[in-house]
């Protein structure tokens, strides 16, 4: 009896379905916008005066889970600031065996590669899923995520305890031409809510204030 | 002589109408289904998909033939072939209208559920021959479900034969544009036996809630398992026009064939009407409840179904003696 | 005569020259030959080989957002009335001959489409021994579709590719993607291995000058990109060292984390944070019932992603009674992180902003990944 009475509203939802309008999208004519922080293959920028923003500076290559990011790069005065400095000889991202987990894009201190939201066309030999330098700086002009690597860098800090404070360790090379290339939080000491005891004194920690 | 090519004719161009039907039956299944799951269904060949069953045979058609090893191969190829002519011969006696029949018999209801029973036999054949354990259960339980639910079946027709008193489907037919639709007139048990009739016809065509031959998640694919291309297709077409030509047998007996309500403009379109709304209500009811398991299927069958039936042919066969006397 | 066809193959069989002469035969031909081509391309039915997360993609692109029914795809259970493969999922060595026999068992014609990393090359799984390197080391696949997984609609993208292949190849104009000469670089890290000695993960100062991270004439730190302050290479400072030195440890097991002191735990955590570890890898607990009361080990993991991709890992013991210091202070990350472990395994972090149930309902009773956790615990459902 219940099976029946069961049956009988089963029905009814799919009778009601069929008067509903569907909720297909059709895909070769209309794209669904993918998400703010959706992650889909990936770019390489260049900064505001033309200069490739990447130094080669391997931290991609070494964090990378699949090891799929290899490059090489040499030295040479740029251009623009007149300074050494790395430049890209060859850069190769592999995305038959990406995993898309973001963290070449967090670990790069100078934001130069970042992820699209829109993916890589599918391919018919496993060479076109290889993304070469060319392909990476064309990339560029698609649709970029909302990660780079001083946002994703930020995210990893606690919120700030208070405002007297967070003023205190600012590294802030004054000769700095570009204005966004110094996350780097390795170089500047963190602004933690905890000073870091130098002694091996067993400080009790001070008290973290929730927000 | 005249007979004869009278039957050619007749043959040729219900095979031809009964094929494309049942092609475009297939079409507003698939379109039923999507609209079900709020999807769009086939819509990218043809305007509204509508070619879509045509795009299908062409890939049949050029689809590899694999016999599997051991395989029986008279039996293997001979069983599509049997399931779709005993489905397509049940309709040379099918009255479309009052002229549109083939063979107006006198024992045409004999003759549709003796060849629904023998479509056990290909069904059987196919299961067999494959030479695989999923076709073979899968034939097995086919052929339990078959003969189980041929019992209901019969009983509900016969409460059609008591009532009318002749199993010539045209007369059957006339006897309810005279006295009114069997599952209306005599008002409750008609509507009874009709369900009834429905139920036995969705197990007897092997169709959701009654399709535990062919159930994909146990079984890959029942007795279909081992079949590739045409035959393939002519296997799914045959269940398909099964279920047409069940559906129109169904219109004939309960819904008064091409009788319209209040015998509005009664001809072939009604026929057509009720036997498309009878099909189309089988995919209804296939999108939207869940397969029975084995035992449970007996147990509807055995325990419910057949004592019911069988009170049935007793009040007809009451109602006969004392009311239509 | 014979004939010659573009492919340069000859064909002389006195029929086909006969009929070839034939007039308007070569047109009807072509014409049912387009018809059966798109009869190919528009009826693909899909034999879906899905062992892991991208099947559960695969079954979204057959749901109503992407309905791949659209193009007259249907799923069929049996490989006999298959016409596409789509292999999604890491294949492993044992799975590997039934998946090879199912597409022995697919007739012709058919095409595979591998879906995902794992499928298309294995992934970072490609180098352990159970897992084959790309479902193309078996079988001839036609269209790789990246992701990880894809998303439906990238998925119903590698469909309509197929088709593209399809049409091309029966109308003869199909020629195979010619291997680019940048290509050869793929191949590079692709086939490196994890024991390659080329990838030691510790960067040592010459490396590091290779690499450009520092001008080979100037002296250690100084500013040499953009202005910028260059990366401090530590090389040397190895996480042992900072524990025999500052924390007094002597004890490194090894094949386990070192244990720290419950107290300087978190200073350990901000030394480790001013040296360059700024990720946090992971936050693990782990539970110990003993007689005297349950004891917990509690492991961090810390990443330095610029001074040479180093892992810093540690353990702290917890007796019973006992809480650990919260970390969520110092890495944003460790907040949910420790609020897993405090919903699984019951672990008190101290100082926490918001230590609550982060998976299971507020009203769950007892903490199910502990050893001595009934799995047959009752619990309220809820919807």
């Amino acid at each position: 009896m219940g099976y029946l009475l069961d049956s009988i509203r089963a029905l009814g939802v799919t009778a009601k379905n069929i008067g509903r309008k569907p909720v297909t999208v059709q895909f070769p004519k209309v794209i669904r916008e993918r998400q703010e922080r959706y992650r889909t293959s990936f770019a390489l920028l260049k900064d505001e005066q033309g200069e490739e923003r990447c130094v080669g500076c391997l931290a991609c290559e070494r964090i990378c889970p699949s090891q799929i990011i290899h490059m090489s790069s040499t030295k040479k005065e740029s251009p623009v600031t007149g300074k050494k400095r790395g430049y890209l000889d060859d850069f190769t991202l592999d995305m038959t065996a990406c995993i898309f987990c973001e963290l070449c894009v967090q670990v790069c201190p100078f934001d130069a590669i970042v992820m699209l939201k829109v993916p890589h066309e599918p391919g018919y030999v496993r060479e076109d899923l290889v993304l070469t330098m060319a392909k990476l700086y064309e990339n560029a002009e698609k649709p970029l995520t909302w990660g780079n690597g001083t946002k994703l860098m930020e995210m990893q800090e606690p919120p700030k305890p208070a405002p007297a404070q967070a003023a205190a360790p600012v590294p802030a090379p004054a000769a700095a031409p570009v204005p966004a290339a110094v996350p780097v939080p390795a170089a500047a000491p963190a602004p933690a809510p905890v000073p870091v005891p130098a002694s091996a004194a067993a400080a009790e920690p001070a008290k973290t204030e929730a927000p | 002589m005249q007979g004869l090519l009278r039957g050619l004719v007749y043959g040729g161009l219900i095979i031809t109408v009964l094929m494309t039907a049942t092609a475009w039956g297939m079409w507003l299944e698939r379109k039923l289904a999507a609209r079900m799951q709020s999807r769009i269904g086939p819509n990218v060949v043809g305007k509204f998909g509508l070619l879509q069953p045509v795009a299908d045979l062409m890939k049949l058609l050029q689809k590899e033939e694999i016999y599997p090893i051991g395989a029986d191969r008279l039996l293997f190829d001979l069983a599509p072939f049997l399931v779709t002519t005993f489905a397509i011969a049940t309709a040379a006696v099918v009255p479309f209208s009052a002229e549109a029949v083939g063979a107006d018999l006198d024992v045409g209801l004999l003759w549709v559920l003796a060849l629904g029973g023998l479509m056990v036999i290909p069904v059987w054949m196919a299961g067999w021959a494959s030479n695989n354990k999923f076709a073979l259960i899968g034939g097995m339980r086919a052929v339990a479900q078959s003969i189980s639910y041929g019992v209901p079946l019969v009983l509900t027709s016969l409460v059609a034969v008591v009532f009318t008193g002749t199993m010539s489907l045209s007369g059957i037919v006339k006897f309810q544009i005279e006295h009114g639709w069997l599952a209306l007139w005599p008002p409750g048990p008609g509507v009874v036996a009709f369900v009834l009739f429905y139920m036995a016809l969705l197990a007897e065509s092997n169709r959701i809630p009654f399709d535990i031959p062919e159930a994909e998640s146990e079984l890959v694919a029942g007795i279909t398992t081992e079949y590739t291309g045409m035959k393939f297709g002519l296997l799914y077409v045959g269940e398909y026009v099964h279920t047409m030509v069940g559906s129109a047998i169904a219109a004939v007996i309960f819904l008064g064939g091409w009788d319209g309500p209040f015998h509005i403009a009664s001809g072939l379109h009604w026929m057509v009407i009720k036997t498309v709304a009878l099909f189309a209500s089988v995919y209804w009811v296939r999108w939207s409840l869940l397969r029975f398991r084995s035992d449970q299927l007996m147990r509807l069958c055995w325990l419910y179904l057949v004592p019911v039936s069988l009170g049935l042919v007793v009040f007809a066969a009451l109602w006969r003696h004392f009311v239509l006397r | 005569m014979a004939v010659i066809d573009e492919s340069g193959q000859a064909y002389d069989h006195p029929l086909y020259t006969t009929l070839i002469n034939v007039p308007g035969l070569s047109v009807a031909v072509a014409s049912i030959d387009q018809l059966l081509t798109w009869g190919a391309k528009n009826a693909l039915y899909i034999f879906p080989m899905a062992t892991s997360c991208c099947g559960i993609e695969f079954m979204a692109t057959a749901a109503a957002r992407v309905d791949i029914d659209r193009i007259g795809s249907i799923v069929r259970a049996t490989p006999r009335q298959a016409d596409v493969m789509v292999i999604a999922g890491t294949i492993t060595v044992k799975m590997a001959p039934k998946v090879k026999r199912l597409w022995d068992q697919m007739p012709e014609p058919k095409w595979a489409i591998a879906m995902g990393s794992c499928a298309i090359s294995g992934d970072f799984y490609r180098d352990l021994y159970p897992t084959v390197p790309g479902i193309d080391t078996i079988l001839p696949v036609d269209v790789y579709v990246p992701g990880c997984p894809p998303d439906p609609q990238a998925l119903m993208h590698g469909m309509l590719r197929l088709q593209e292949k399809i049409a091309a190849k029966q109308a003869g104009t199909w020629r195979a993607p010619e291997l680019r000469p940048e290509t050869e670089k793929m191949h590079g890290p692709a086939v490196r291995r994890i024991d390659d000695p080329e990838r030691d993960p510790a960067i040592t100062a010459e490396q590091s000058r290779q690499a450009g991270l520092q001008s080979p004439d100037a002296p250690e730190g100084e500013l040499d990109w953009r202005g910028a302050e260059p990366v401090p290479v530590q090389a040397a400072l190895e996480l042992e060292a900072l524990l025999r030195e500052r924390f007094g440890i002597e004890d490194f097991p090894a094949d386990s984390a070192p244990i720290v002191p419950r107290d300087r735990h978190l200073e350990l955590a901000n030394t480790l944070k001013a040296m360059g570890y700024s990720l946090l890898i992971y936050v693990v607990a782990s539970h110990w019932p003993k007689p005297e009361g349950d004891t917990f080990e509690v492991a961090y993991a810390l990443r330095s992603p610029n001074a040479g991709a180093k892992l810093a890992q540690w353990r702290v013991v917890l007796q019973p009674g006992e809480t650990i210091e919260s970390l969520a202070s110092v890495f944003a990350a460790a907040d949910w992180q420790e609020r897993e472990q405090y919903d699984l395994l019951g672990v008190h972090f101290a100082n926490h902003p918001d230590l609550r149930r982060i998976m299971l309902p507020e009203n769950w009773q007892g903490h199910p990944l502990r050893r001595d956790y009934a799995a047959d615990t009752a619990c309220r459902p809820w919807r």
